[in-house]
């Protein structure tokens, strides 16, 4: 166990490194944490303090207000309760375009959060770049870091 | 859980307005664009840096073939000044001589010589007046130091000087303290030989050898050649070889001594 998070704490800081990379050194602002959140929220072996957690980072690192992850990530959470079975049987296309379509999600919800907050960081350009690289990027390491049973997955 | 999610958005809902209506914000942003200012001004030195040093060698080999012409340049120029300031100098003394009577019974004529090589091998000295200057041969040529030859063969616009290095050359000379006259001949190589020196005659190294006037080709007491050995010969008699005190291969102006009688 304490392997397994220390991979994935290893993980989270890599991509908090590449996150912070990507938005100092390219014409993109992305938000790989949020990727992470969808992936983790999807794969349904919810730990919530987690989740929590790595939203507080993701806020942190960016120039989100606290609290915004965690806000689409709980609006998000009612719309993936009943995809989540279905999202452990399908194989890695299928994950990708689920992935893809709740990162969208996801990510509509934190442009209004950024609407209503008048402070707007997102852009269509970013959201390509994310949905096109970098998810899939994020899907093919967890599916590399995970360690598949029978019933559960985790890291 | 429906309820655990819904104070899970009312938490982050009042996280986000506490974050909007405080300095917190404003300490994240500022430190955000303290850290992108940084990044970025890192980035651009990285992107920069291979340009820099590009530009930075280019311009230093430029520079370096500049100051190396450069350097030419002031060298010729100091070269030439130098020259320039020996040849003035010459003139003056050599016009202060003449002035100053020591060339009595002769009239001089300044002339330039031209160093060649070629000359210097074969013992001879070109220089740039001839028949122009009703030079003619057997006349006198020297400069501020002394002796220098004797016109050899004379042309309409320049004339060969003998050396008193060229050993079919001879002249008459005399020990500067003794007063003993000899004879000297050149011995090519820029060396003189003097023979059948008297062995009373106290000639030693460094001692100065002049004209004697007698001739009536130079001068009285104008330096000809400085002694540098000494040696007995099998036949009774010392030999010397000397130097001449005229350094040929400086020669700027020369002057040519024209005998009134």
């Amino acid at each position: 166990m304490i392997v397994n998070n220390l991979r994935f704490i290893i993980l989270c800081t890599v991509l908090v490194f590449l996150q912070f990379t990507i938005n100092n050194f390219t014409i993109f602002y992305v938000d790989v944490i949020a990727i992470l959140l969808v992936s983790l929220l999807l794969r349904g072996n919810l730990i919530w303090l987690q989740l929590i957690i790595l939203s507080f980072i993701g806020d942190l690192i960016g120039h989100w207000y606290l609290g915004s992850h965690l806000l689409a990530v709980v609006i998000i959470s009612f719309f993936t309760g009943k995809i989540a079975n279905f999202y452990r049987m399908c194989g890695w296309f299928p994950r990708m375009i689920i992935s893809m379509f709740y990162f969208a999600l996801f990510f509509f919800v934190i442009y209004l959060i950024e609407l209503s907050t008048h402070r707007v960081f997102t852009s269509i350009d970013s959201l390509i770049f994310q949905l096109l690289v970098i998810l899939p990027l994020v899907q093919l390491v967890l599916e590399k870091l995970t360690v598949r049973k029978p019933s559960e997955y985790y890291f | 859980m429906r309820r655990f999610k819904i104070w899970l958005i009312l938490l982050s809902v009042g996280l986000i307005a506490i974050d909007k209506f405080s300095p917190i914000s404003r300490i994240r942003d500022s430190i955000a664009v303290f850290l992108e200012k940084n990044t970025s001004l890192l980035l651009y030195r990285i992107q920069s840096y291979p340009q820099l040093v590009v530009l930075k060698v280019q311009q230093q080999q430029a520079l370096a073939s500049q100051n190396v012409q450069l350097k030419k340049q002031v060298e010729e120029y100091s070269l030439l000044l130098k020259q320039s300031r020996n040849q003035v100098k010459d003139v003056k003394l050599l016009n202060d001589l003449s002035q100053k009577g020591i060339y009595e019974d002769f009239s001089p004529v300044i002339a330039k010589a031209v160093l060649d090589v070629n000359f210097f091998v074969n013992n001879q000295l070109l220089i740039d007046q001839g028949e122009n200057k009703n030079i003619q041969v057997g006349y006198a040529v020297v400069n501020k130091d002394g002796v220098i030859g004797q016109i050899s063969t004379v042309n309409p616009n320049s004339s060969q000087i003998s050396l008193i290095t060229n050993p079919e050359y001879k002249i008459y000379v005399e020990h500067s303290v003794s007063k003993s006259k000899m004879l000297a001949q050149g011995a090519g190589n820029n060396t003189i030989i003097v023979k059948y020196i008297d062995k009373n005659d106290k000639i030693k190294v460094g001692d100065i050898l002049e004209t004697t006037g007698l001739d009536d080709v130079y001068p009285a007491q104008i330096p000809v050649a400085r002694v540098i050995r000494v040696f007995y010969e099998n036949n009774g008699f010392n030999s010397a070889v000397c130097v001449p005190v005229v350094d040929f291969r400086q020669l700027q102006y020369v002057s040519v001594l024209k005998s009134d009688s």
